[in-house]
């Protein structure tokens, strides 16, 4: 864990929610695309997010240190999804993915060319669709391995299971990613280094 | 249509994960297979995807919502309850400390008193039997006569020589027998504690006796695919230099299978394999099976067990094999081979040195019946070495008799063990569960 979350995580012990109010905003960003991209749902990942919060600030007094703050709050943000589901049924929404249809805003608005945006926004929302339309479980793993880049350590460990389990369930994610996302579909001619055409 | 096997190669090597021996399987398998490399393209593109997608930023208004609802849930540095006294009672406000304290100084008294007789009680002996002794004589020149006195550090009494002052003329010398009356006494060395091998378990037939080490020797656990890593092979041939014979335990999903890695991977190294099986089709079902040579060497062992983990790492065919058990080899196991064999295989009978001459025989011994064989069933083969053979071994329903022809041609086959070898007997059983 790194110095500046220790003594964050020191002060909001200590009964300065402030910093606990820092902790909150250096992690919101990646938190929320990480819960989104696994919800499709905007609103319920909002929710998700702030509720993952809130519950780790009750509980940071039982957070031992020995893992990295973010994957501890990683796991916790993956099991108040995992309960908002149970509760509600609305939380991973797979027939929204189903439809065709994603909860997630491809458009970007960032790009300047009209035309390479269109491309972009029609990738993100096949690539959205084709993970609404896998199990969740996989949904998961390949969100935290190849968007928010963990290792398998760390996803062992938010997720609470043993590497191995990691290593087969991202094997059998991969291979259903692959079966939802037809070979002709926009991005695949693109050249791959290390396969040769 | 690849395997699961391949499918598996080709996600670690998306993931990044391949270690050199799998990159290389991986760029063959790319390059024989077309299938393979559009689906390992396909899967890398999907990955670059899911890499490029663009990161949602959360809503500004997260934080403050997480932070208004802070104050409403429970706080987590809560000033902490004093804690309840002990009604009654001596100091009650003390608790238990001064009990703790009390007990803790007792100990250390006792503790403290057993230590200072253990180390000075010999020496607070020694000084009252000096002080039993008389005192150094003083000549007529007023210096101290030197009394050279044997004193033995043995408590009884009745071994310190008792000085006769009066019926001296003169200031009495105890003479000592050893050379040197200002040497130490002699220390009585205590032998050394035996050790004990708890896996090769022969040692643990004698008796144990107090304080005596017992370090545990541990099996050699792992799995198949690794053997052939150079820290495997380094632990195997630690293991076989500390005993003569060994079992390798296998566990395979399909233990016919696994058995033939195991003949292919022997026959690689030479072997001749002598295999047998059950006539009943009901025993053939995932039987366990005994594999038996005495013609490897340790190192040649070695290189079996890296033809294994090579098989186990084939691209193109299914890992046999999960984890592997090596131990020295026990009675049991020479009791069972002497049934499946119907002779004794003397697993830790000694190789004969080479150029050293067998017992003489006489000249006629053995003569007759070997011309009757060889006039009804032809010449004997000759002895060839490098010989090995594989049985079913449980259930024993599943078993040969030992009067089976493969048997037979094992061991007219198999020849004085050379030099070096280790018996091995590998055993491939089913997974448990």
């Amino acid at each position: 864990m790194n110095a500046d979350d220790r003594r964050l995580i020191s002060d909001a012990l200590q009964g300065r929610s402030a910093a606990f109010g820092e902790l909150v905003l250096r992690y919101q960003d990646r938190l929320y695309n990480a819960v989104l991209r696994v919800t499709d749902n905007p609103d319920d990942a909002l929710d998700v997010v702030q509720d993952a919060f809130v519950n780790a600030y009750q509980s940071l007094k039982s957070f031992k240190g020995d893992a990295e703050f973010y994957t501890w709050l990683y796991r916790i943000a993956f099991n108040t999804a995992v309960s908002l589901k149970r509760k509600r049924r609305l939380v991973v929404s797979l027939d929204a993915g189903r439809d065709g249809e994603s909860g997630v805003d491809p458009e970007d608005h960032c790009e300047d060319r009209p035309g390479v945006a269109l491309q972009r926004s029609e990738d993100e929302a096949l690539l959205q669709a084709a993970l609404n339309r896998i199990s969740a479980e996989h949904r998961i793993v390949l969100v935290l391995k190849d968007i928010e880049g963990m290792k398998y350590e760390q996803i062992a460990e938010v997720l609470g299971v043993p590497i191995g389990t990691i290593r087969s369930r991202l094997h059998r994610a991969r291979l259903e990613l692959r079966d939802v996302i037809s070979p002709g579909s926009a991005a695949q001619d693109s050249p791959v280094e290390g396969v040769e055409n | 249509m690849l395997t699961e096997a391949q499918l598996e190669l080709l996600t670690a090597a998306v993931d990044g994960v391949l270690p050199a021996p799998q990159e290389a399987a991986l760029r063959r398998l790319i390059a024989a297979s077309p299938e393979a490399k559009a689906t390992f393209r396909h899967l890398l593109q999907n990955q670059r995807r899911l890499k490029a997608a663009r990161r949602h930023a959360a809503p500004a208004s997260l934080s403050k919502a997480v932070m208004a609802r802070l104050p409403a849930s429970t706080v987590p540095f809560a000033t902490p309850a004093k804690p309840a006294r002990v009604a009654g009672g001596f100091l009650p406000h003390l608790g238990w400390r001064p009990y703790a304290v009390a007990a803790s100084l007792f100990f250390a008294v006792v503790m403290g008193s057993f230590w200072f007789n253990a180390v000075y009680g010999d020496a607070n002996t020694l000084s009252a039997q000096q002080k039993s002794l008389p005192r150094p004589a003083v000549d007529t020149d007023g210096r101290e006569t030197t009394i050279v006195v044997a004193i033995a550090l043995d408590r009884r009494p009745e071994v310190l020589p008792s000085p006769r002052l009066p019926a001296l003329p003169n200031p009495p010398t105890y003479a000592d027998s050893r050379p040197n009356p200002k040497a130490p006494p002699e220390l009585v060395v205590a032998p050394r504690p035996h050790t004990y091998d708890v896996i090769g378990s022969r040692d643990m037939l004698t008796e144990l006796k107090p304080r005596d080490l017992i370090p545990v020797r541990l099996p050699f656990l792992g799995s198949v695919g690794d053997l052939d890593r150079a820290d495997a092979q380094a632990q195997l041939a630690q293991e076989m230099a500390r005993d003569s014979a060994f079992r390798l335990d296998l566990f395979a999903k399909d233990t016919t299978k696994g058995l033939e890695s195991v003949v292919t991977a022997a026959k690689a190294l030479g072997l001749t394999v002598h295999q047998d099986g059950p006539s009943d089709d009901r025993l053939k079902r995932k039987p366990t099976w005994i594999f038996y040579t005495e013609s490897l060497t340790a190192e040649e062992i070695g290189k079996f067990a890296a033809e294994l983990a090579a098989q186990e790492k084939a691209p193109d065919r299914q890992p046999a094999f999960g984890w592997f058990h090596f131990v020295p080899a026990q009675q049991a196991e020479q009791r069972d081979l002497r049934d499946l064999l119907g002779v004794d295989p003397g697993l830790w009978k000694k190789p004969m040195k080479s150029g050293a001459n067998p017992t003489p025989k006489s000249a006629t011994g053995g003569t007759l019946p070997e011309v009757i064989t060889t006039l009804t069933k032809g010449p004997l083969p000759k002895p060839t070495g490098n010989q090995a053979i594989a049985l079913p071994y449980l259930p024993h329903a599943a078993r040969v008799p030992a009067s089976s022809s493969k048997v037979k041609a094992f061991l007219d086959q198999r020849g004085d063990r050379k030099v070096g070898a280790v018996p091995l007997i590998v055993v491939v059983k089913p997974l448990p569960g």
